[in-house]
């Protein structure tokens, strides 16, 4: 059996770039760093959308607008000129189902609202339509939802030997790649503990990924929780907001793990937005552009269908060593 | 005969031997020149004949890299002057009836007191020159400007005259006339040099203890020089004297440095050995707490230059050299368990063949090794990460001078390198049971084989003509295995190649031609026009030059690059010869230029490295202003370049052209020498302006999954801040004598503590607020500035 962990590649050579630049700068202690005032670019407002549709799940719509680097942004300017209330938004399916979606109050959305769908729910293999009308301008998007896709075994791993293996973990996950078709995978996490319980799933690092370099093995993945929904968490008291930071597991965590398989255009966009996210404030690496699936002038964002399942694993609740030496295992129901 | 390539080469071959007229009247006077006190022979030389029954009647000829000359002339009497910088001129009359060989030993002026003209030139070279973009720079001048840490540098102070442009401080690379880092080749005695940088580049791996001669060239390269299409810098180092030991040395505040020569037999062999190494890694650590994250870091830089040189008889010499220097950087952390390092180092390695086969001929043969290594190691616990990647050469090169009448100067020669590039090398283990199956890492296997003829003619006493032809035939060969991709980067097939077998290959033609036209013994009027090959690649990954940058040949992918240059320039002397002018006018236009596709797949870096590149083109025009003055207790020059330079790439900025990173608007540098004290005490300083860098900024932001993502400007769309930078020195010698001097070099660097943007970041804030009212998103930009003001004192020493 082969076993990779391509993130875990990619994410050293982030750290070696990372450290190059340590070294370039924290090394030469006579270096300073100052503020500066910036004559930026002249910059266009445009349309974001972020839209889901999942198995099982009906569609789920925020759109708003993109800020001016240097824009004072407060919660007024936040919920009137940056989030969008008034526009038209519907999906259609392949076989010419069509709703309107309605802007709502909505749990799951980062934000708290979103146009949401009531009727139309996600199916693999099938195609979705959304349509945006504002402004006297349209935009659509097409995206399908694949097939679902099980795991072979998750399990709370021994981090190093440094920190300390009782009380501080991370999570692997064990699957198998379709040999047959080009795969582009994300997964999710949801924390619920004592101190704590997730509202939203948090994305793990990278936010997606394709099986260009284990097509058809066998591999394991360690599952980073990246807090990246912080932003507007308003309801946490900051020691809620503290510990839902955390990007480890601790003993008594019940974690639910969201397994997703999308299409190679909404994988474009997590791909390029993840690197962004993660790499693009830095100095020293040319940024790439973020690849939008929406059509449409100005516009930004993704339409991104999800075939997705969830697993469930809990600590201490686990049995069994991997290969006798490193971690506890625990086996998930099929 | 169909093949063109062939045709053109004979062609080439026959208009060669067409100019050349052979007269049987003539006698010819060749030999070498050489210092007397060290028997180091003497590059740039100048030896001239002239006819005592008819003054007007003058001939003369420089010194090639082995202080060769050999000038025709009717037979008669002659007055023979024989000029070298620093150096006592030789002026003396001989009877020349029939061919002779003489040597030339010069004594210093130095030590006799006299006055020290460091332009390194015979006076006016300069104009009398058809080599256009061509420009020395004597070592003595290069030590007597303020630099870093009072370490004499070669680059830096290359990177002062018109048209290279620094890529500033941390950077080690630099840029000639709006090309890239990968497009200058550096030599050391013929062997090449793939990273200069010291330090991430703060200092130059070229000891100056150990350098006798620089020269770099930036347009209307000759022939004989190929590889590369924007710059030569050529280092040679010395020889070792051939007379008695020496040693020089100096003590500085973060490295010092330590030269021994001598004579292995007295005026038959010669060795030299020259090192450097920083100690500040050692000194601070008695200084560190036992927890402290700097105890036990790497943190040091060490070079070794050795040379060795016999002189088997008058006609035949071997020379050996060899550098070898490190660079190690690392940290651990307080429990031991983390630890970064990184090392990475250069070899070069050169064996020449000097062979004087008679009177106008001579043979220059070398085989020469470079090696480029570059490694980091990453250690977290169990997890063990290394990267290698490095690039091997292994060279042979024979060239023949020929000077069939004092009209040419005609140099034959044929050219082959072996080139290993390793892209990149992951290890990664993660303890019993985790470690990582890569696929094995493909190594790129390249031959550059060149054949050139060039000549040097000089039409009339007022017309010379530089012109020449060189071919390259370039192979990529195996072991190979090319992937083969969908348009969406899966694998769909491969091809495996294997060892020596052809992947791909190229075959390209180079002419070069450059024209002077004397308006009079003071004024010139030069143009070139030059088409270069360039068959090796270094793509930086990021914004600044690091080591990390790796080197690719050729392939089915990356196609050669193309440079097509054409010069115009007037260079005048004034007040004899005391002031150097020139105007320098340049366009290029560059095709296959490579930069890396947006949206990086590191994964591809396992597979086939050259697929994650992209293709386009540049242009990049300037007029380049040169002012020297070499004589007189003040010299120095004013150098300065207005610049443009623009890429377009399909796959970049939405197929929209873009400035590059390094287009300068302005360049200006001024070096200024005083002399005080003749001999003893002189001051020096330099200033430099240069327009800001390019960069893409943020220019907005956008909300997603509850985090953001950032907006940019076009590609390179934002000038930095310009960049400028006082430095002062002042050289006291103490002590001089013909067998012991010292002295002290007292520097400061950035004397006005100007902080120069090194790179700008922004950065977003979310503040929560206790209420949800006070919720708000600040953004800010930074600088980040290296050097401030930096005061240093060196002693130096010779015996």
């Amino acid at each position: 059996m082969t076993k990779l962990t391509i993130n875990k590649i990619q994410e050293k050579i982030g750290h070696l770039a990372l450290g190059m630049l340590v070294i370039l700068t924290a090394g030469f202690l006579v270096g300073c760093q100052e503020e500066i005032d910036v004559d930026l670019p002249e910059y266009e407002n445009k349309l974001v959308v972020e839209g889901t549709i999942e198995t099982g799940q009906p569609a789920m719509v925020i759109l708003s607008k993109s800020v001016s680097y240097y824009e004072h942004v407060d919660l007024d300017y936040l919920l009137n000129k940056v989030f969008i209330r008034d526009a038209e938004v519907s999906i259609t399916t392949e076989d010419g189902q069509s709703e309107r979606l309605t802007f709502q109050y909505c749990a799951d959305s980062p934000v708290y609202f979103a146009y949401c769908g009531n009727q139309i729910r996600g199916k693999e293999n099938t195609s979705y339509t959304l349509t945006i009308k504002y402004n006297d301008q349209t935009y659509t998007a097409t995206t399908t939802i694949p097939r679902t896709f099980d795991l072979d075994s998750i399990w709370f791993s021994h981090m190093a030997e440094f920190l300390n293996a009782d009380t501080m973990r991370t999570m692997r996950i064990l699957m198998h790649d379709d040999p047959s078709e080009a795969n582009f995978y994300a997964f999710k996490l949801k924390v619920s503990c004592p101190k704590f319980k997730d509202r939203l799933w948090n994305s793990t690092v990278p936010l997606a990924f394709d099986d260009k370099t284990f097509n058809g093995l066998t591999f394991n993945y360690e599952l980073e929780r990246y807090n990246v929904a912080s932003m507007f968490m308003f309801d946490l008291t900051e020691e809620e907001r503290q510990a839902q930071s955390r990007l480890t597991f601790r003993p008594g965590d019940t974690v639910y793990v969201k397994h997703s398989q999308m299409d190679y255009h909404s994988y474009q966009f997590m791909i390029t937005g993840g690197l962004e996210a993660t790499l693009g404030t830095n100095p020293f690496l040319n940024p790439a552009p973020v690849i939008s699936n929406i059509q449409g002038e100005n516009v930004l964002g993704c339409w991104c269908g999800l075939a997705s399942k969830i697993d469930t694993v809990v600590w201490p609740d686990t049995v069994g060593y991997l290969n006798g030496t490193y971690g506890t295992k625990r086996l998930v129901r099929r | 005969m169909k093949n063109p390539i062939l045709r053109a080469i004979i062609s080439c071959g026959l208009l060669l031997l067409a100019v050349v007229t052979v007269n049987a009247q003539r006698v010819t006077l060749s030999g070498t020149v050489k210092a007397a006190e060290s028997g180091e022979t003497l590059m740039g030389a100048y030896v001239i004949l002239t006819d005592t029954g008819n003054v007007q009647n003058k001939q003369g000829c420089i010194t090639n890299q082995a202080g060769f000359y050999s000038i025709s002339v009717p037979a008669g009497v002659y007055r023979v002057a024989v000029n070298y910088m620093s150096y006592k001129s030789i002026d003396e009359v001989m009877a020349m009836h029939k061919s002779a060989t003489h040597n030339f030993d010069l004594e210093p002026e130095a030590i006799a007191g006299e006055e020290v003209v460091v332009t390194g030139e015979r006076s006016d070279r300069n104009i009398a020159s058809a080599e256009v973009g061509r420009m020395e720079m004597k070592i003595e001048a290069i030590k007597s400007m303020p630099a870093l840490m009072g370490e004499a540098d070669v680059v830096k102070s290359v990177q002062l005259l018109p048209g290279v442009q620094a890529g500033g401080e941390g950077n080690s690379g630099y840029y000639v006339r709006g090309g890239g880092t990968d497009q200058n080749l550096i030599l050391l005695d013929e062997a090449t040099v793939y990273n200069a940088g010291h330090l991430f580049g703060f200092f130059s791996i070229f000891n100056a203890d150990a350098v006798k001669n620089i020269e770099m060239i930036k347009s209307g390269m000759p022939a004989y020089y190929g590889g590369r299409s924007a710059s030569i810098l050529n280092v040679y180092q010395k020889d070792g004297n051939l007379k008695r030991y020496e040693v020089d040395g100096g003590v500085g505040l973060i490295f010092s440095h330590l030269t021994v020569q001598g004579p292995i037999k007295k005026d038959r062999a010669s060795f030299i050995i020259s090192g450097r190494r920083t100690y500040a890694d050692v000194l601070i650590q008695p200084f560190l707490k036992p927890k402290s994250p700097l105890k036990g870091m790497k943190f040091y830089f060490y070079d070794l230059n050795a040379k060795f040189n016999v002189i088997i008889n008058d006609k035949h010499r071997l020379y050996f050299g060899a550098y070898y220097g490190t660079d190690a950087y690392g940290f651990k952390s307080n429990s031991q368990k983390t630890v970064m390092q990184f090392l990475w180092g250069n070899a070069a390695a050169s064996a020449r063949w000097n062979y004087i086969i008679n009177d106008r001929m001579f043979l220059n043969t070398s085989a020469t090794f470079s090696y480029y290594d570059f490694g980091t190691q990453m250690t977290m616990d169990v997890f063990e990460f290394k990267l290698n990647s490095g690039v091997r050469d292994y060279a042979l090169k024979s060239e023949l001078t020929w000077l069939p009448t004092p009209k040419h100067n005609i140099r034959f020669g044929v050219h082959d390198i072996l080139h290993h590039c390793l892209p990149g090398q992951y290890v990664v283990q993660a303890g019993e049971g985790f470690n990582f199956a890569l696929p094995d890492v493909q190594h790129y296997f390249a031959n550059e084989l060149s054949i050139y003829a060039n000549d040097e003619w000089d039409i009339s006493p007022r017309w010379r003509l530089n012109y020449g032809l060189r071919y390259t035939h370039f192979c990529h060969i195996g072991a190979f295995t090319r992937y083969i991709l969908d348009d969406r980067d899966n694998i769909l097939d491969s091809v495996v190649y294997k060892p020596g077998e052809l992947v791909s290959q190229y075959n390209r033609v180079e002419p070069r031609l450059s024209v002077r036209f004397l308006i009079d013994s003071a004024t010139s009027i030069k143009a070139s026009a030059t088409m270069n090959h360039q068959f090796l690649h270094q793509i930086p990954l990021s914004s600044i030059s690091l080591p990390t940058d790796v080197w690719m040949p050729s392939t089915d992918i990356i196609k050669p690059q193309m440079v097509l240059q054409a010069t115009l320039g007037v260079f005048r002397n004034f007040y004899d010869n005391m002031f150097e002018t020139y105007i320098d006018l340049y366009y290029k236009k560059m095709y296959n230029l490579a930069e890396y596709r947006d949206g990086l797949d590191f994964g591809f870096m396992t597979i086939n490295p050259d697929q994650l590149y992209t293709f386009g083109q540049g242009w990049s025009a300037g007029a380049e202003f040169f002012v020297r003055k070499t004589r007189g207790r003040v010299t120095g020059f004013i150098g300065y370049t207005l610049g443009y330079t623009r890429r377009q790439f399909d796959a970049l900025n939405n197929g929209e052209p873009f400035w590059a990173k390094y287009d300068r608007r302005h360049d200006l540098a001024i070096s200024v020498t005083y002399e005080i004290l003749r001999n003893k005490l002189s001051a020096s300083a330099v200033w430099i302006y240069q327009t800001g860098n390019t960069m893409t900024i943020p220019t907005g932001y956008y909300f997603y999954m509850g985090s953001y993502i950032t907006e940019y400007s076009s590609r390179n769309g934002y000038r930095m801040p310009p960049y400028h930078r006082l430095d002062l020195a002042v050289n006291w010698t103490i002590k001089k004598s013909r067998r012991f001097e010292t002295g002290l070099n007292f520097s400061v660097y950035n004397v006005y503590n100007r902080k120069n943007p090194f790179f700008i970041f922004m950065e977003t804030n979310a503040d929560m607020g206790s209420e949800i009212t006070d919720f708000s998103i600040q953004t800010h930009a930074y600088q980040m500035s290296l050097f401030p003001i930096i005061p240093s004192i060196l002693w130096w020493f010779k015996f």
